[in-house]
């Protein structure tokens, strides 16, 4: 079954269609990936999945369970994480506290009797699980720097393990390989199948043709609000709907 | 023919207050700067035209032209040029934005204050006041002659937007700034001219408002319907501010006011004070009522927000505490009777100011209500404790209890509301507060106030100077814990993540519903406490005193200035707020240290007072590392090579001149 599955959902702002009548679904385990041009409604598709703008019509599911009324911070409690291309850091914090508000957020009914404490006591579970998620993507060495100062490469690492931390059935990635260099990509590519064998289900918005093709099972192409084509990587490169729409038209990939 | 008099006089009044309220979303539609000192440059021109006619004799048509056609827009231009221009430019938080006009603010009404001290003045009469006959009514001339002006303007606005090339480029830069700029407008030159208009509207509005009377009053009330009417116009449409302004400031008031009930009773004296204070409650209403209001330029300043989050670190800051807190025990042995009076206050206001601290610092939510907060919990423990007599200590919980009351009224819009609209709706909280019960002769004592006296628990008694001061530093003490406890751990980290990110906290989790409420809650109870202890300071409530609306706008620019990320700026901007008079000896010097640099704030090295001195401390310290390290290095005399060494401690106090140098070296190698 699907970890998460949009029906036909759809978007309008004013006149504009930015989201029409997409559905797609990835399962556990799975990487799915959503390309198109600038501008073709991919981010405002994972504003409905997380809840940011309420869809004019279909339905989310989040394990079966029907969420499109479900506000952000419930859907991430229940396994739903994600990444921005507009970062979205807590950027006075450090990488270690951004970290940890994601692994503390999935406790409940804390903060009025934290207030009133003497002197507070650490969390061992969430200081081990962010130790491990800073090891596990290489940022350990970051870990104490306010996250303001660092560059936007490595701040998109930041926001994975900030997902990560709140334990996701499933991760909604928008871009997050631009600003990496291909060595950079080529690792994270390896991080994100991984996690894909973890048994998260990961969903993809990506320009970096090359990953896409490499680590996902299925990709959908969007243009203009609709889907335009789906499939496997290798149906996807000889498709000529595709070609035409995300490399322009009269040029030959 | 009594109604129509009504009706068009009423229209007037708010006609003239809607030329204000456009001159305002004029300004902020072209620059995202929502210009709290709008009002005040009305004010200011308002007076200079009484000097120059007046007061120097000045022919009215001259004077208006000076006054109106030049002080005004002039005012908005240079302060476009000076002040915010540079701060947009260095990429300034909300917070900054909003304490460099309050900054305007301060220095304007200071100077109004200084130079015509306050007084009612009576202003030179633009229009005759001698009826004028239309269709059989009787109608007063310079009511219809306001409400002409409000036509011709708006129908020169309009004709400005609609056919001039200038006019075009504007709705551009409105539109669409960044594209505005990519297609070579000129986009800080509409700018200016937008703040030129817009402050010319202004004063327009403040020489009408003036005509016949000016007063403090008045002009306050001037202010606050300025606000009013751009906000119900969204801060976006002129034809909704001029509609607004007309018909609910202007007639709804003047129909309002036809029903009278008496004001013996709480409830009549309550309904007076507010439909006195119409213009506040019109302002909350629509902050309560829009369901959706959209900040300019909200997008461009989320990167900036790291820098001014930097923190000290935890041992130089464990440093800094406690030899603040040792300074400040030991201080009333130092401090003669008169000066301990002020140190009351000053300590009294240390915790206000970590209240603004705490939700505006820590939390990244604005608020300009903290005076309605102080007010209430002030006025509830007054009332409790002289109707009641419980325990000190009861009833000034009590207060602080209602004082949350009133921070989870305002906590709950600040679930949708934020920015300036933030700003605007606890500003306007705290004006209906004001109104309604502080200000409010049945159940607040008026002029006279309430009697308050300081406590006593526990057998112990706190009403002499010293023993009141050590009161007050114990709950200094305990109100610092709170906002610790606020800062520090998953709390802290909750607070931290929601004004850097709430998409961000909200993807990870985090409900922001409830530590905005919490952190509205513990800044109100914060901010009452400090106002009980204001009102036992002086020993009687008096709300014009002590909690007038406008201190919290001065108060809030006190904080920003004094540093607001940390608990340290509290203690600096208390210092300023009530030290700076006293040591200087003159009153006033505080008002406008903190006005001018607040206006400033965007040039201030660590954009605060309390950056600014750790910028200092840490190069002094810089240099001093440096200068031990030179005096390690430095190549000796021959004899001397054999002690190169020198203890790093031993040399800093051979620097500071404690030991001779060379004998601090010698002591070194001999160990």
């Amino acid at each position: 079954m699907s970890v998460l599955e949009a029906r036909a959902v759809s978007k309008h702002f004013g006149g504009i269609r930015a989201v029409n009548d997409v559905s797609i679904a990835v399962e556990a385990g799975a990487i799915a990936s959503l390309i198109g041009p600038n501008g073709a409604g991919k981010t405002t598709l994972f504003d409905c999945l997380t809840g940011l703008t309420e869809p004019d019509g279909g339905h989310v599911m989040l394990d079966g369970t029907d969420v499109t009324r479900m506000p952000t911070h419930d859907r991430a409690r229940r396994g739903m994480g994600r990444t921005f291309q507009r970062l979205e850091v807590f950027s006075g914090l450090t990488v270690r506290e951004n970290l940890s508000v994601a692994a503390e957020a999935m406790r409940r009914g804390t903060i009025v009797r934290e207030i009133f404490r003497l002197r507070h006591t650490a969390d061992p579970a969430v200081a081990s699980l962010v130790d491990r998620i800073l090891d596990e993507l290489d940022i350990a060495w970051a870990a104490d720097r306010v996250a303001g100062d660092l560059p936007t490469g490595v701040l998109r690492i930041v926001e994975l393990g900030r997902a990560l931390c709140a334990r996701p059935r499933v991760m909604l990635l928008d871009e997050i390989a631009s600003g990496l260099d291909p060595a950079e990509t080529q690792h994270l590519g390896g991080i994100l199948q991984r996690l894909a064998e973890s048994g998260i289900a990961i969903l993809l918005i990506e320009h970096d043709l090359g990953l896409v093709l490499r680590i996902s099972g299925d990709i959908t192409v969007v243009d203009h609000g609709n889907v335009i084509a789906r499939g496997t990587p290798s149906e996807i490169v000889a498709n000529a709907a595709v070609r035409a729409a995300y490399l322009g038209k009269g040029e030959t990939a | 023919m009594f109604w129509a008099q009504l009706i068009v006089a009423g229209a007037a009044s708010g006609g003239v207050l809607a030329l204000s309220g456009m001159g305002i979303v004029l300004t902020y539609k072209a620059t995202g700067v929502f210009n709290l000192a709008h009002g005040a440059i009305g004010v200011f021109v308002a007076y200079t035209l009484y000097q120059l006619n007046t007061g120097w004799h000045v022919p009215l048509g001259i004077a208006l032209v000076i006054a109106v056609g030049i002080v005004g827009p002039g005012l908005g231009f240079g302060l476009e040029r000076v002040v915010f221009r540079p701060l947009q430019r260095s990429g300034a938080t909300t917070t900054e934005k909003l304490a460099a006009s309050l900054g305007v603010l301060i220095v304007l009404v200071g100077i109004v204050y200084v130079i015509w001290t306050g007084q009612t003045r009576v202003g030179p009469r633009l229009f005759p006041a001698h009826p004028f006959s239309l269709g059989g009514v009787r109608l007063p001339f310079d009511r219809l002659a306001e409400l002409g002006l409000l036509g011709a303007t708006s129908a020169a606005l309009w004709a400005f937007f609609r056919f001039t090339k200038l006019g075009l480029r504007m709705r551009a830069v409105v539109d669409r700034p960044d594209l505005a700029e990519l297609s070579s407008i000129d986009v800080n030159r509409v700018a200016g001219i937008a703040w030129a208009m817009g402050a010319g509207l202004s004063g327009l509005a403040g020489v009408l408002i003036a005509s016949g009377s000016l007063d403090p009053y008045r002009m306050t009330l001037f202010m606050i319907a300025t606000f009013s009417i751009a906000v119900v116009a969204r801060l976006t449409s002129l034809p909704m501010a001029a509609a607004s302004g007309v018909l609910l400031i202007g007639i709804g008031r003047a129909l309002i006011e036809q029903v009278e009930l008496a004001s013996t009773s709480v409830v009549g004296s309550i309904y007076q004070s507010l439909v006195a204070g119409l213009p506040a409650v019109v302002l909350f209403a629509a902050l309560l009522l829009y369901r959706r209001l959209d900040v300019l330029g909200e997008k461009a300043e989320k990167q900036q927000r790291a820098a001014s989050a930097r923190r000290a670190s935890p041992a130089r800051s464990a440093r800094a505490t406690i030899s603040i807190a040792a300074a400040l025990i030991i201080l009333p042995a130092v401090l003669g009777t008169g000066a301990l009076e002020q140190a009351h206050r000053f300590l009294a206001f240390t915790i206000l100011f970590a209240s603004i601290v705490v939700v505006t610092g820590f939390s990244g939510q604005i608020t300009l209500g903290q005076a309605g907060f102080a007010g209430i919990g002030a006025w509830a423990a007054a009332r409790i404790a002289n109707s009641l007599h419980p325990p000190a200590l009861i009833a000034m919980l009590g207060g602080g209890v209602v004082a949350v009351l009133a921070g989870l009224a305002a906590g709950y819009p600040a679930l949708r509301r934020r920015g300036i609209f933030l700003a605007l709706t606890t500003l306007a909280l705290n004006l209906v507060l004001f109104q309604a019960v502080l200000a409010n002769t049945t159940i607040a004592g008026g002029s006279t106030g309430l009697q308050v006296t300081r406590p006593s628990i526990f057998g112990l008694n706190f009403e002499g100077p010293v023993a009141f001061y050590y009161f007050e530093l114990v709950l200094v003490g305990l109100a610092f814990l709170l906002a610790r406890n606020l800062h520090s751990g998953a709390v802290g980290r909750v607070f931290g993540a929601i004004r850097d990110s709430e998409t961000g906290a909200r993807a990870v989790g985090v409900d922001p519903r409830t530590p905005k409420l919490v952190i509205f809650a513990a800044s109100a109870f914060m901010a009452g406490i400090a106002g009980v202890l204001l009102t036992q300071q002086a020993r009687v409530f008096s709300a014009d005193g002590q909690f007038f609306p406008l201190q919290s706008l001065f108060w809030f620019a006190a904080v920003v200035v004094g540093g607001v990320n940390s608990l340290g700026g509290a203690l600096v901007a208390g210092f300023i707020w009530v030290m700076l008079d006293v040591l200087v000896g003159a009153g006033g010097v505080s008002q406008l240290v903190i006005g001018i640099a607040a206006l400033l704030i965007g040039r201030i090295p660590g954009r605060s007072l309390l950056g600014f001195g750790r910028i200092l401390f840490e190069r002094w310290e810089m240099k001093l590392a440096r200068a031990v390290d030179d005096a390690r290095r430095r190549p000796r005399a021959p004899e001397d090579t054999a002690d190169m060494y020198v203890p790093s401690d031993l040399a800093i106090r051979a620097l500071r001149g404690e030991i001779p140098a060379r004998a601090g070296s010698r002591q070194g190698a001999g160990s």
